[in-house]
């Protein structure tokens, strides 16, 4: 219970360096982002809230132009211990729903890094729908933590 | 109506004073408890590691100053480096009152995690933060003493780890003193921070 706040915060303050909103079909992405990653690391994680006018569809691949490929995954932290799975059969976008990718939850993983995410950068990538279709996105991350 | 027999009024008292006790016994126990000296911390778990430099670095020489222990990975996307960067602001507003604090970082994953990467990787971080390495079976053993669980799960392009994301304290004296687990506010993890520097001074 007491790690929800938190990282509502931390997704609020993750949100002041924002990227444009993209549509494409019933589909809205807003705040497409990457995590800043640390140097020696070869995999980072991309976010985003997608809304949901239309028909139910499905987030089935995406690609990072940093990073050999992505791959979608869900993580969870129970009883102090992290669990994160691939969903290989894509994340499910309910007809009117919102899904949102964020930390402790949904995420792109992006796979081997061609170099670090550093703050600030911007990763031009894709999101390939079931239904929608491909559109090309702009994963940007926030400018150096204010901590 | 007659009066009740003499049996009849003996077992009265004794179901009264049974029920007597049964309030009062539970009474006195808290009562006592609550002035008795609270317990000692326990004993932390040991672990007999290397450092990035190919040594040995055991728990048990390290006593004499707290520290904390972490496990992980680098190829961790999202728990370690927050975890790892919340952890090095936390030392940084600890300040000087916190520099004999040093935080191990042990990785999962010695296969991938060679000590240049863990260096790399920890260069990114608060200097007060240590890699530590080992062989498969000196991670396995450091784990199970600490009951941390972790375990490889496959991907499409690889594989990941499920871990333990909690970050263990132990006292100058090598004394167990709780967790900070993931998430957990500035304001929480310093307390339990200056609560652990206040442990025993050595």
């Amino acid at each position: 219970m007491q790690r929800i706040l938190p990282i509502v915060f931390a997704a609020a303050l993750a949100g002041s360096a924002q990227a444009a909103d993209v549509q494409i079909g019933g589909l809205t992405i807003h705040d497409p982002s990457a995590k800043q990653s640390p140097k020696g690391a070869d995999v980072g994680a991309a976010f985003m809230v997608i809304d949901n006018r239309g028909n139910a569809d499905r987030l089935v691949a995406a690609t990072a132009d940093n990073a050999d490929h992505v791959e979608i995954h869900e993580m969870a932290i129970t009883d102090g211990v992290m669990k994160m799975r691939e969903m290989p059969g894509g994340l499910d976008i309910p007809a009117g729903g919102k899904v949102e990718l964020k930390p402790g939850s949904y995420h792109l993983m992006l796979m081997g890094l061609k170099q670090p995410i550093a703050a600030g950068a911007t990763i031009k990538g894709t999101l390939t729908f079931e239904r929608a279709g491909k559109v090309a996105v702009d994963f940007v991350t926030p400018p150096a933590a204010a901590k | 109506m007659s009066r009740p027999s003499a049996p009849a009024r003996n077992r009265g008292v004794i179901v009264a004073g049974a029920f007597a006790l049964v309030i009062a016994l539970p009474l006195v126990a808290m009562l006592w408890l609550s002035t008795a000296p609270p317990a000692p911390a326990p004993r932390a778990p040991t672990f007999v590691l290397k450092g990035l430099d190919g040594s040995t670095v055991e728990s048990a020489r390290l006593t004499g100053k707290p520290f904390g222990v972490f496990f992980g990975f680098t190829n961790c996307p999202v728990v370690c480096p927050t975890t790892m960067t919340e952890l090095s602001g936390w030392l940084a507003d600890l300040g000087e009152a916190g520099r004999d604090l040093k935080f191990y970082f042990v990785t999962l994953d010695p296969a991938r995690d060679t000590p240049e990467k863990l260096r790399d990787y920890l260069e990114n971080f608060s200097p007060r933060l240590v890699g530590l390495t080992g062989t498969a079976e000196e991670i396995d053993a450091a784990a199970k003493a600490f009951s941390v669980y972790y375990k490889k799960v496959p991907t499409s392009s690889g594989y990941t780890l499920d871990h333990t994301a909690l970050i263990f304290l132990i006292d100058a004296q090598g004394r167990w003193r709780g967790v900070l687990d993931y998430n957990l506010s500035r304001s929480a993890a310093l307390e339990r921070l200056r609560a652990l520097l206040a442990a025993a001074p050595p």
